[in-house]
């Protein structure tokens, strides 16, 4: 019988060994076949891109050549893994640096798995960290890093940047690495863009309520609410939007750090001022690009010269939030007869808020983190722009500012000339020099993007998925606002605690 | 001579045949059950899944002063508590019902079979088009005349689940305890009838005992069923349903999607420890109510 019991321990082993390996070797398989199919497509991208570099429109091209020439790293040898949310292989600023970084250094090889479903690409991911599979980069696209951070899975990063001598913090936007700290003032996840909140507001509004927030500095969705209830009730306007952006879970986003204290684990939602506040949010009328479902808020589309569109289509709309670089950028050109103010930062806690699309970071199962770091700095670094595919450049960075001052410069000039031109061809007329005035709207743009901001994190969707059923059905009328409080009160407990 | 050595290949030969037809169901044992559940331990017992520091029963302990375990915990043993006793006095009753009848037994047996075969989406579908706060149960109350609510966010929401728990676990019972109402002797019966024995005599020293192992297995199998319901419950109220609902999955399904292995596997080890105490005390009890009835 012993013998027998050996034998069966023996056949489980066997057994086991050999599942590993073919699991393996399937893994293999995969990311391999998803890399020649980039290289297909990236072919036909990088053959564009090569003779950009050589024009010589491009002046600053030459310096990842450069760097890379320089750089005592021509030895980088090693293979990593890097999962991204991204259905569109082409314009993906991963696939396009990753193909530049094997060509500059030979020995190293670059597998990428791509996802097109957040759902599905949420969960693979918390399975491979957990299961210690996960690739050596991840994308956080929607994926609460936070948590991650704390339960020791991701690496710091200050560290590595700090280790790194070809690394110069001061050509990028240091605030924003700063915003991304955590309470220790860890960094474990890199932005490669990000976007600051803001909104602009119609100009005659501005001035009949004294609400002239340009000059403030910024305004607070809190500001921004008790401004429109006092609106409702003195322009007597039962049509009256707020903005085509605000729905009830809007307060929430932004007013978060008022509501709960995640440090102490303390939830500030069943107080006589937030029970004011849901009243006011109830008062909030949805323009026609937004719907309120149980199931979350619409949203509205966005596109060049759209702010003038929705305040001219809709003299109801008070605020029209700028959500892309395109969107930011025309509202900050001084175009004539516009009837919106400048870009407004959106507050919280007194503090501009900003969010990033595009962070990445490094798993701490990683085998090589000076070579992930390494690819992490590339993708930040300088790089050759094609001028004329603006669409194109600003999906690179996921329609977000780059974290790299020269690429934010080059990005916001071409964006800047694309707008002017499009709003000459539009209608729009501006007077002064063009280049003076792209200048001007650069500088006054890296001003804001160079401001100390607060980042918007991403456990704020699970949140939101968390209360909005409640809030919902307070909406529809079917709780009151002390039931609703009560329970939203009791499950952001449960969350924070667990 | 021969004849006992053949006898005795003739055993090994056999032991050989069952421990090769067993292999299977074994390897699966191991492989899915056993093996998973040691290396769920491991995770318990140390820090991440990237330093793996031993940190002994410290996630345990963590996992237990939780708050929100805590309240996840009390919700499942108190539905437990009540809901597995309403099943198996519900199954009872009903059992006893359908074996009194005379016609169309079967039927109406196979009524409380049929929502067991349901699948939990399709179950879910019926409930809330009932308790939906425009359902079918608030569309009976306005018409009466009486003050409606939102069933499925108020505090009644733990007897909703309930009510469902036993609609889909009912079936099984009945059809246990039918087996084991049709098992006693009715010469038991009639004798205890003769010697002018009551009903409720004849109930308590005669139904109650020879029902007693069945009850068991029936017991047995509504508490595994009452882990079972935490399906439904995702699909009504999500990850993060009210406070009377929040279930010990619930805490475990957070976790999970949090990546955090550690406190998942914590009170994995928990659950399991309590169900095993669970079947230990109940194996108990019915071999010492056995021996006493005997």
């Amino acid at each position: 019988m012993n013998k027998f019991l050996k034998f069966i321990l023996v056949i489980i082993i066997t057994m086991g060994s050999l599942t590993g390996c073919s699991f393996e070797a399937k893994n293999d398989e995969l990311y391999n076949s998803k890399l020649e199919e980039i290289t297909v497509h990236l072919n036909k991208y990088g053959e564009s891109v090569d003779e950009l570099i050589k024009s010589p429109q491009n002046g600053n091209n030459s310096t990842q050549k450069e760097l890379a020439t320089d750089s005592t790293d021509s030895g980088l040898i090693g293979t990593l893994r890097i999962s991204v949310m991204w259905p569109d292989h082409e314009t993906n600023l991963i696939a396009v640096a990753a193909k530049k970084f094997q060509a500059l250094y030979p020995e190293v090889k670059i597998q990428i798995q791509f996802h097109d479903d957040v759902l599905k690409y949420q969960a693979q991911t918390s399975v491979e960290l957990m299961s210690n599979t996960a690739a050596d980069i991840i994308d956080f696209f929607y994926i609460p890093y936070e948590r991650y951070a704390a339960a020791g899975l991701l690496a710091d990063l200050y560290p590595l940047m700090n280790a790194d001598d070809s690394f110069h913090k001061e050509d990028y936007f240091v605030n924003v690495f700063e915003a991304f700290e955590d309470s220790q003032n860890g960094l474990f996840a890199v932005p490669l863009s990000f976007i600051f909140n803001s909104v602009s507001m119609r100009q005659d509004f501005m001035k009949s309520f004294d609400a002239e927030f340009e000059n403030r500095g910024g305004i607070s969705y809190q500001q921004m609410l008790d401004l429109y209830v006092r609106a409702q009730a003195g322009m007597e306007d039962e049509n009256l939007y707020m903005s085509e952006f605000a729905s009830a879970t809007s307060w929430f986003e932004f007013e978060w750090d008022n509501l709960v204290d995640t440090r102490n684990k303390k939830v500030y939602m069943n107080t006589p001022e937030f029970l004011s506040n849901l009243e006011k949010i109830k008062r909030i009328k949805l323009t026609e690009n937004v719907t309120q479902t149980k199931d979350g808020p619409g949203v509205i589309g966005s596109g060049y010269f759209i702010r003038d569109e929705i305040f001219k289509r809709n003299p109801a709309v008070l605020f029209v939030l700028n959500s892309s670089i395109e969107e930011n950028i025309q509202t900050l050109l001084p175009f004539h007869d516009m009837i919106y103010s400048k870009p407004i930062p959106i507050l919280s806690d007194g503090m501009p808020t900003m969010y990033a699309p595009f962070v990445l970071g490094i798993t701490n199962t990683c085998q090589n983190k000076e070579l992930a770091w390494k690819f992490l700095s590339y993708c930040m670094a300088e790089r050759a722009l094609p001028v004329k595919e603006v669409d194109t450049n600003s999906f690179l960075f996921r329609l977000g500012f780059p974290i790299n001052k020269q690429n934010f410069r080059k990005l916001v000039q071409a964006v800047a000339n694309d707008t002017l031109s499009k709003g000459g061809v539009a209608g729009y007329s501006f007077s002064g020099n063009r280049t003076a005035v792209i200048e001007e709207s650069m500088a006054q743009v890296e001003k804001w993007c160079g401001m100390k901001g607060k980042v918007m994190q991403m456990d704020l969707n699970l949140f939101l998925d968390l209360i909005y059923p409640d809030l919902y059905q307070f909406l529809i009328g079917k709780q009151t606002a002390e039931q609703t409080a009560a329970r939203i009160q009791t499950k952001t407990e449960i969350y924070l605690n667990e | 001579m021969n004849v006992t050595i053949r006898s005795r290949n003739k055993k090994k030969y056999r032991e050989w045949v069952l421990w090769l037809l067993l292999l299977p169901s074994l390897m699966g044992m191991l492989i899915f059950y056993l093996l998973p559940f040691f290396l769920s331990m491991y995770y318990a017992m140390i820090d991440n899944v990237v330093s793996r520091r031993f940190v002994g029963l410290q996630n345990f302990i963590d996992t237990f002063r939780n708050l929100s375990f805590q309240r996840a915990l009390k919700n499942t043993a108190f539905f437990i508590l009540v809901g597995v006793p309403l099943n198996l006095i519900c199954s009872f009753i009903i059992a006893s019902l359908l074996k009194k009848m005379t016609k169309l037994k079967g039927f109406f047996g196979l009524i409380f079979l049929i929502p067991m075969i349901i699948p939990a989406g399709a179950v879910v579908f019926v409930w809330k088009s009932i308790f939906d706060v425009n359902g079918i149960l608030n569309w009976v109350l306005y018409s009466v005349g009486l003050p409606m609510k939102n069933w499925l966010e108020s505090e009644w929401v733990l007897g909703i689940v309930i009510i469902i728990f036993l609609w889909k676990n009912i079936g099984i019972g009945m059809i246990l305890f039918w087996t084991g109402l049709n098992r006693i002797p009715k010469t038991y019966y009639e004798v205890a009838r003769v010697e002018g024995g009551s009903a409720m005599r004849q109930f308590f020293n005669i139904t109650l005992v020879y029902i007693m192992p069945t009850g068991f297995v029936a017991a047995l199998l509504s508490i595994i069923n009452s882990f079972k319901i935490f399906k439904e419950v995702f699909l009504l109220f999500g990850n993060y349903p009210s406070e009377w609902v929040y279930l010990l999955q619930h805490y475990m399904n957070n976790q999970f999607l949090a990546a955090n292995a550690q406190k998942l596997s914590a009170s994995a080890g928990i659950i399991s420890a309590f169900i095993v105490s669970v079947l230990f005390f109940f194996f108990r009890s019915q071999r010492k109510l056995s021996e006493h009835f005997s």
